[in-house]
């Protein structure tokens, strides 16, 4: 069909200012007044739109653009390794370790996982180590947001906007409802892309296959005759063998979490009970994003294999539909990576400010840390669209990284606090998160370094981080005190139903 | 004790369901699995399993442990905090 780049534009704008406007509608209906409002929205957020925020947040430019080259490259391994990893290893975090977090979050204060290793090892150079840490690896996941972002822009508008013009309208659009709204403005805007960004790649890759690709029947037909290995493990590319899926899967995904900003959507929810649902509700909408993305891989094999498969789903939507449609899965695109870049951005503005200036200069009051927070956000922005404009062959590897080296920094950590393990030492903690994080950096980043024995780089992070951990615990002392271990496992065992009520209560009747 | 134990017998045997779906998902089950030869819905029966079958049986799980657990919290809730 002809493609008709103003009625794109015009869709596109509609919007992005549908986007900036409730941004700022939730800014200007409740503006945060505490550094807890801007950063938890006073941990008040509601079911629909907790549940939509975290999962537009988790769901970024890799589900439309990254995850479908990554499916077309490597197969059905590699949805093992990414879908089946994410409901199985993230959904596995959700199901031992959400509401654990969560609940020792309302009765400590925790916001950050600096927050809670710091408390429970009592170490402040721990909560140093592991917020720095964090900063590092958003940064480069949250470049790949814009990166995407810029694509898509010019490929929906015909090439009128331009890659670089794209991304700096919508890092300024980012920019201004996250720096006045905080985490509420986020939230609600997130709310709105999750449910954009799960229709356009679910529904919009099986409406693919059956439209225009003839059914799934006719789509592995035409795998079975000609990509036959794209449904075999390692894959066309022998690359994810069963000892790189599984090393693969364990890194990345005990990692994601960890990650600030999705850790924050663990305490901002005002129930606990929400918290408790999580794990099915983050996975079965991973599943059906994927199930699109996978789907839109089986369309691009039948009717456009010889394109570039990270934009097969722009491609053929500009092909096969009315503008007007394409336009909304452009919209739902840009939905995917612009929740997850606010997110993130927020994100690390939360830990300067949390982690570091809160740290360092305990004296200043709420709105200082709150300009802290902001300021740090805006330079996030700034950096990362810096970066994209540098470019980036593989949309993937970032991401992955990023969260692999969330896990190697702080899995153990984090597990062993909230279950009250006694026996884990500071010293212990400290090292197993440096050297961890420290492998998984060079085994990932570092050119010409082979990870050994063809696993996952990331992995050798994480499993080191436990070796020292459990190893070092036994040969130091400095144990957490029976204080501690106590207080948390009686914060553990009390009611969800107690607490939301005790919130509830702090909210109708403030503190003078 | 270094590492406890949950002792609440329908966790354990959910804890147990998902490590054995994880086990047949991933290794070793996927090893075997692969060499069904079935169409099953137009699907080759691996890729229906590793696409479809596999993760919706973990979410099953997951919703069955989410709901008892928001119901047995308002029980214990309002038995006055006993369990």
């Amino acid at each position: 069909m002809a493609f008709d780049a103003t009625v794109s534009i015009a869709v596109l704008s509609v919007y992005m200012l549908v986007v900036l406007g409730l941004g700022l509608a939730a800014w200007r209906l409740n503006p945060p007044e505490t550094v807890e409002d801007y950063l938890l929205a006073n941990r008040g957020i509601s079911w629909f739109v907790g549940f939509f925020s975290t999962a537009a947040s988790q769901y970024s430019a890799l589900i439309f653009l990254g995850f479908v080259g990554f499916y077309f490259n490597f197969g059905l391994a590699a949805f093992m390794a990414i879908l089946g990893a994410y409901v199985y290893i993230t959904g596995s975090t959700y199901y031992f370790l959400g509401p654990r977090i969560w609940k020792i979050g309302r009765k400590r204060g925790h916001i950050t996982p600096s927050d809670t290793v710091r408390d429970y090892y009592d170490s402040p150079l721990l909560g140093y180590v592991v917020a720095i840490g964090l900063i590092l690896a958003l940064i480069p996941y949250l470049q790949v947001q814009f990166t995407g972002v810029g694509i898509v822009l010019s490929l929906a508008t015909g090439g009128q906007v331009p890659i670089v013009v794209g991304a700096a309208i919508v890092a300024a659009i980012i920019g201004v409802y996250t720096w006045f709204g905080g985490m509420r403005s986020v939230a609600w805007v997130d709310t709105l892309q999750g449910v954009m960004l799960l229709g356009g790649t679910a529904i919009g890759g099986i409406v693919l296959v059956f439209v225009v690709g003839g059914g799934y029947e006719a789509a592995y037909g035409e795998l079975l005759a000609n990509y036959s290995g794209l449904l075999a493990i390692p894959g066309p590319r022998g690359v994810f063998t069963w000892p790189y899926i599984m090393t693969f899967g364990i890194a990345v995904f005990l990692g994601w979490i960890f990650h600030p900003h999705m850790w924050m959507r663990l305490h901002y929810f005002k129930s606990g009970r929400a918290v408790e649902n999580l794990p099915w509700f983050m996975g079965l909408t991973n599943w059906l994003g994927n199930l699109g993305t996978w789907s839109v891989v089986l369309a691009g094999v039948l009717l456009i294999p010889q394109a570039a498969p990270d934009q097969f789903i722009l491609l053929m939507y500009r092909e096969f539909f009315p503008t007007v449609v394409f336009a909304l899965i452009a919209a739902a695109a840009l939905a995917a990576m612009m929740s997850s870049a606010s997110s993130q951005c927020h994100g690390i503005g939360a830990v300067v400010s949390r982690d570091l200036s809160s740290k360092l200069r305990p004296r200043w009051n709420d709105d200082r840390h709150v300009i802290v927070a902001r300021l740090a956000t805006v330079v996030a922005i700034v950096g990362a669209f810096g970066l994209s404009t540098l470019g980036i062959e593989f949309l993937l590897t970032s991401g992955a990284a990023a969260a692999a080296l969330g896990a190697s920094l702080v899995f153990p950590q984090v597990t062993a606090a909230v279950y009250g393990w006694e026996w884990p030492t500071t010293e212990a903690a400290i090292a197993g998160s440096v050297l961890g994080g420290l492998t998984t950096l060079v085994l990932l980043t570092v050119p010409g370094i082979e990870s050994p024995l063809g696993l996952y780089g990331g992995f050798w992070g994480v499993a080191l981080n436990v070796a020292v951990f459990v190893i070092g615990s036994y040969v130091t002392d400095s144990t957490p005190t029976r204080a501690t271990t106590e207080a948390w496992s009686a914060a553990v065992d009390e009611s969800t139903t107690a607490l939301d009520r005790e919130h509830r209560r702090r909210d109708e009747f403030p503190a003078d | 004790m270094p590492f406890p134990t949950p002792t609440d017998p329908v966790r354990i045997a959910l804890n147990g369901t998902l490590l054995g779906l994880f086990l047949l998902y991933f290794l070793p089950g996927g090893i075997y699995l692969q060499r069904v030869e079935l169409q099953v819905f137009g699907w080759p029966f691996f890729a229906l399993w590793v696409v479809v079958i596999g993760p919706a049986l973990a979410l099953l799980v997951f919703l069955v442990n989410s709901v008892r657990n928001v119901r047995r919290d308002v029980r214990r809730d309002a038995a006055g905090g006993e369990t």
